[in-house]
């Protein structure tokens, strides 16, 4: 039992410096907010009633169509709240505000009859992030904190769990997306011409954004698609491991992520665009600074938290 | 880290894989949580959809709609997902229909300066099939359309 509690404790609380927590946040929150400001929320209220079928999260708090006034003011306030969050300004609450405000804002295209896959991780990453100390580091709070005379934040386990957890999250919805193409489709999934038959399904000229001769192209190398097919099961099922695992994050993550990429181009056009942001994650980003800054003349804050392997590194255990 | 806070972190960490444990056996989405079920039946040769159609005049001309260009916030794969329920749910219901189809096409006038698309005198409903053939070209027509309903824009609905 004290191992376990160990293991686990090592797991997800285990010493890691602030400043990886600090770049994925500054990243995640930015990039949102670039995906999501050019979105008129309100344009969501002109939507006929007729499609009006609420996901729980959201029924809770609208169990009628909202109108356009209330879908603008929660759009336009998780922007702002966003943006503070980026800047990492009064970050406990605005991380708050992006998350209650983003389940809604997210959630409000998910009332209509379909549930846009890549939208569950955004909200979930927001939770996770509403939870943490992300602000500790690289924002406008500590910089304010250090000018009242406060010692920078130094590695804890704070910072190590967070990041982590995204890990957890990712991995389990690929787990989940591999076992449903298990329980559903079974073994036929890889072995029949399955896959060939779902990317000419893509050469539908209007189904997708995307150039349908590409998925075209491919679907006439039906060996090429059942290998496609065993691989994109494979690398789904061993994502579980990432989590837990070094050598599964240095090689199953860069596979899934370019997987992904792949099918992008090939069935799904820019639907994957919110899962895209998750990815800054798994980048070990004190690392990569620390290599491309050999002379140490990297920010305090960097090497005020550099006492040991960070919470985002591939490498780290 | 205090044994408190790493007991809530503890119990959120459990919640997320709980969380997503249940849509997997259950074979249900709870949103955020899903099975992620996209992509996973085995697909046949023969593919059908349900398409909206715009009809431009007296003679019955008819435009295609994609919605991500006619029927915003709607996107092609969002719509196309949408309408078969929202169809359904109504389906003993002329009335009702009548009023799912109305609103369609106010929202296509709605976003008209935007799309810039004709005045429509009405809207139809069609089944669209095709005959997969992976080693074929890439499809711009179908292989068969199966009328399904018909709005003027008087409110009048036939099937």
């Amino acid at each position: 039992m004290r191992t376990c509690v160990r293991a686990w404790n090592t797991q997800w609380f285990g010493p890691a410096s602030p400043w990886d927590l600090g770049v994925c946040r500054i990243l995640f929150y930015g990039m949102l907010l670039a995906l999501y400001s050019p979105v008129r929320f309100g344009a969501w209220a002109e939507i006929p009633g007729g499609f009006w079928e609420p996901v729980s999260v959201v029924r809770v708090v609208f169990p009628g169509q909202p109108s356009a006034a209330a879908l603008s003011w929660i759009g336009n306030g998780w922007l702002v709240a966003l943006l503070l969050s980026c800047l990492g300004l009064a970050t406990r609450p605005s991380t708050a505000a992006a998350f209650v405000l983003g389940a809604l804002a997210v959630g409000i295209r998910q009332c209509f009859g379909k549930v846009y896959h890549a939208d569950g991780i955004v909200v979930l990453t927001l939770g996770i992030l509403a939870l943490s100390r992300c602000g500790d580091a690289l924002s406008v709070d500590s910089w304010i904190a250090r000018r009242r005379g406060r010692p920078p934040a130094g590695p804890s386990g704070e910072y190590r769990w967070p990041i982590r957890a995204v890990w957890l999250v990712m991995a389990l919805i690929f787990f989940n997306a591999g076992m449903s193409k298990l329980v559903h489709g079974g073994i036929g999934w890889v072995t029949t011409e399955n896959l060939a038959i779902k990317l000419a399904g893509c050469t539908i000229v209007g189904r997708n954004n995307n150039s349908p001769w590409m998925a075209g192209l491919v679907a006439q190398y039906p060996m090429l698609c059942r290998v496609s097919a065993a691989s994109a099961v494979l690398v789904e099922l061993s994502m579980i491991l990432t989590p837990f695992i070094r050598w599964a994050r240095r090689v199953v993550v860069p596979t899934m992520f370019a997987m992904q990429i792949g099918m992008a181009f090939l069935m799904v056009g820019t639907g994957f665009l919110p899962f895209f942001v998750v990815y800054v994650f798994w980048v070990p980003w004190e690392s990569l600074f620390a290599r491309s800054r050999p002379d140490s003349s990297a920010p305090p804050e960097l090497l005020a938290g550099r006492t040991g392997p960070s919470g985002s590194s591939f490498g780290s255990g | 880290m205090s044994t408190g806070r790493k007991l809530v972190i503890s119990t959120v960490i459990v919640g997320l894989i709980v969380g997503h444990a249940i849509p997997l056996v259950r074979g249900r989405e709870h949103w955020p949580f899903s099975n992620y079920p996209m992509f996973s039946s085995i697909s046949g040769p023969e593919f059908s959809e349900l398409r909206l159609v715009g009809v431009v005049d007296e003679d019955g001309e008819e435009i295609e709609l994609p919605a991500g260009t006619y029927l915003t916030p709607f996107d092609a794969p969002g719509f196309r997902a949408s309408l078969p329920g929202a169809l359904a749910r109504h389906g003993d219901d002329p009335e009702a229909q009548e009023e799912l189809l109305g609103d369609l096409l106010e929202l296509y006038d709605l976003r008209s300066a935007g799309h810039g698309g004709p005045r429509l005198r009405g809207l139809r409903v069609y089944r669209y099939a095709w005959a997969l053939d992976p080693r074929g070209e890439v499809q711009a027509r179908p292989s068969a359309r199966e009328f399904i309903l018909d709005y003027d824009r008087e409110g009048r609905v036939s099937r």
